[in-house]
């Protein structure tokens, strides 16, 4: 076991210790010591996370765009929705495995989890309000008064708990209960086109979308050209770095079946459309794709290949009722 | 002897008395010499400009004190404090005594430790309107105002100067010399900055980049001790 008594510790409150961090997983970057796992501050991120108070006008939730049933991201959504019916640039990624992620969105402009609510908080196309809105409002609910004097012993609501609890309700998203995971630990076997798909996958995949966590979090580039409507530039938009341009965050396979569809902007419905798209990728210098990243797949190797990736899916974290709707939240009004 | 013990005793207590008495450091807002005051409009001789300010906030944090005749050794002071002119208690650092101080420095900003630090609370909390949402990192020096040379709709120009990673570092270090015994007051001249800033072609910097350095600089040689 490679992980801190502490850690453990940290975990035992709410979850065990195995639920929390797999077997098979490496050690999470998230700094647990500075936002201590509490079952109270989960559950007051798990409201705030389906709440839309967030929102300027309250109509729109994490969850509006990160569901549970969709590995909580968007599917059949290209783009991120907002109030007013206002669509964004980018497709909502999938959120779990948190913990084990360093930067976030899909150019890496969010340093750490604490801080990342901010951005769709704030964002004018997403939720279009500010972190000092919804502290107000939050202020003036008598149901979160309560939640926040249990959960930080302090009925002063401050933007810093806002996040934090946000955070807590986060990290307990942790995907790692499919049948890939089973087949690691001797509890399932592959059937043969899946371990054909498996072996294409190490051959071809697995340097950048590294198992088992099946993303490096690192940011690159997939050869697709840039969208003429949306000019997105990637990652180039906040480094204001020529090297960045059409770099994007590598995104985990897990889950793939609920999250279609897939690249920063959707523009793929179907996994064979992806592996499409990398099949015919050819080296090219400005977006940077060099010979190691092209690979002509066939027909049949498409095929194992999706095999093997449906095996990533993993249907208990998808389902599991502790990371859906609370329903308390429902009563709130009562109050 | 008894005579002679209560002049000591008297002696002593005076000392204890002068050395109890703090000094504290207070930062104070001028426009061209003179006291600026929020939302009152100032005319720029140089720019022939009306100005009027609105907000003035920056982060001053990690200070060293240096005393008199170096016969103590400098005393570093891990502040993180939030100056905003609009609340003239946050304008005093706290907890700090300066009264023997010969000079002084501060960082104007915050360092990158702190801006990877994820939300963090008091004066560093993302309600202080100091913290950037679409992009992590704190707003170091925050400048609003309105003026009559702004070509922007409403003629308010808004200076949010920040950034913590290289190439665009804005934090600076300030190194000032006390000349009053007295008093320990920090001012900040914004005639200086506005000197070097054509409001007519630059009303704004919203995010880290090159220009937000040399802004930052600029602010940084803006302050003076009286």
């Amino acid at each position: 076991m490679i992980f801190s008594g502490a850690f453990l510790m940290a975990f035992t409150n709410y979850y065990d210790f195995q639920y929390f961090v797999p077997n098979n997983f490496p050690k999470p970057v998230y700094s647990f010591q500075n936002n201590p796992i509490d079952s109270n501050k989960i559950e007051l991120g798990r409201n705030l996370f389906y709440d839309p108070i967030l929102s300027l006008d309250n109509t729109v939730s994490c969850a509006s765009c990160h569901s549970p049933f969709n590995a909580f991201s968007h599917t059949d959504h290209k783009l991120s929705h907002g109030i007013y019916d206002s669509i964004g640039t980018r497709n909502a990624p999938a959120l779990y495995n948190l913990a084990w992620q360093k930067k976030f969105m899909w150019d890496g402009a969010i340093n750490h989890l604490d801080v990342q609510a901010l951005a769709p908080i704030h964002n004018s196309s997403e939720m279009a309000s500010s972190i000092i809105e919804v502290k107000g409002k939050i202020q003036n609910d008598k149901y979160y008064r309560q939640l926040f004097y249990q959960s930080f012993g302090d009925s002063n609501i401050t933007g810093q708990n806002i996040l934090k609890a946000l955070s807590q309700f986060q990290l307990t998203l942790v995907s790692a209960n499919s049948k890939y995971d089973k087949v690691l630990d001797g509890k399932a076997i592959f059937s043969l086109q899946e371990k054909k798909g498996y072996k294409l996958f190490l051959a071809s995949c697995n340097r950048c979308h590294l198992q088992p966590l099946f993303s490096t979090y690192d940011f690159a580039s997939n050869g697709l050209e840039i969208d003429t409507l949306l000019k997105d530039i990637g990652r180039m938009e906040i480094s204001q770095n020529r090297r960045d341009s059409m770099l994007f965050k590598i995104p985990s396979l897990r889950n793939l079946s609920f999250s279609y569809p897939y690249m920063h902007d959707g523009r793929f419905s179907s996994l064979r459309g992806v592996l499409d798209h990398y099949s015919i990728m050819i080296k090219n210098d400005r977006l940077g794709i060099n010979d190691s990243m092209t690979r002509p797949f066939k027909s049949d190797e498409k095929t194992d290949l999706i095999a093997f990736l449906l095996t990533l899916n993993d249907t208990s974290f998808v389902f599991n009722p502790k990371h859906q709707f609370p329903r308390d939240l429902m009563n709130k009004k009562k109050l | 002897m008894r005579f002679l013990l209560l002049i000591l005793l008297l002696i002593s207590t005076e000392i204890s008395q002068a050395q109890s008495i703090k000094t504290q450091l207070r930062f104070e807002l001028l426009f061209n010499k003179a006291k600026l005051n929020l939302d009152e409009l100032y005319f720029d001789p140089v720019n022939q400009d009306s100005i009027k300010i609105t907000t003035l906030k920056f982060y001053v944090s990690d200070i060293v004190l240096n005393f008199k005749g170096g016969n103590s050794p400098p005393q570093y002071y891990p502040v993180r404090q939030l100056i905003d002119f609009k609340y003239p208690e946050s304008l005093k650092i706290k907890d700090i005594d300066v009264n023997q101080t010969e000079s002084i420095s501060f960082v104007l900003g915050l360092d990158s430790s702190i801006n990877v630090s994820g939300a963090l609370g008091g004066d560093l909390d993302p309600t202080q309107g100091m913290y950037w949402s679409w992009q992590s990192g704190y707003i170091n020096f925050k400048l609003e105002g309105i003026s009559k040379n702004c070509l922007t709709r409403d003629k308010s120009f808004n200076f949010h100067l920040g950034g913590y990673k290289k190439p665009f570092e804005s934090i600076r270090k300030v190194n000032l010399y006390f000349k009053s015994k007295k008093s320990k007051i920090i001012e900040l001249d914004l005639i200086h900055f506005f000197k070097k800033t054509d409001l007519s072609q630059q009303a704004g910097i919203m995010s880290p980049s090159q220009i937000a350095t040399e802004k930052s600089q600029i602010l940084a040689e803006s302050f003076d001790s009286n």
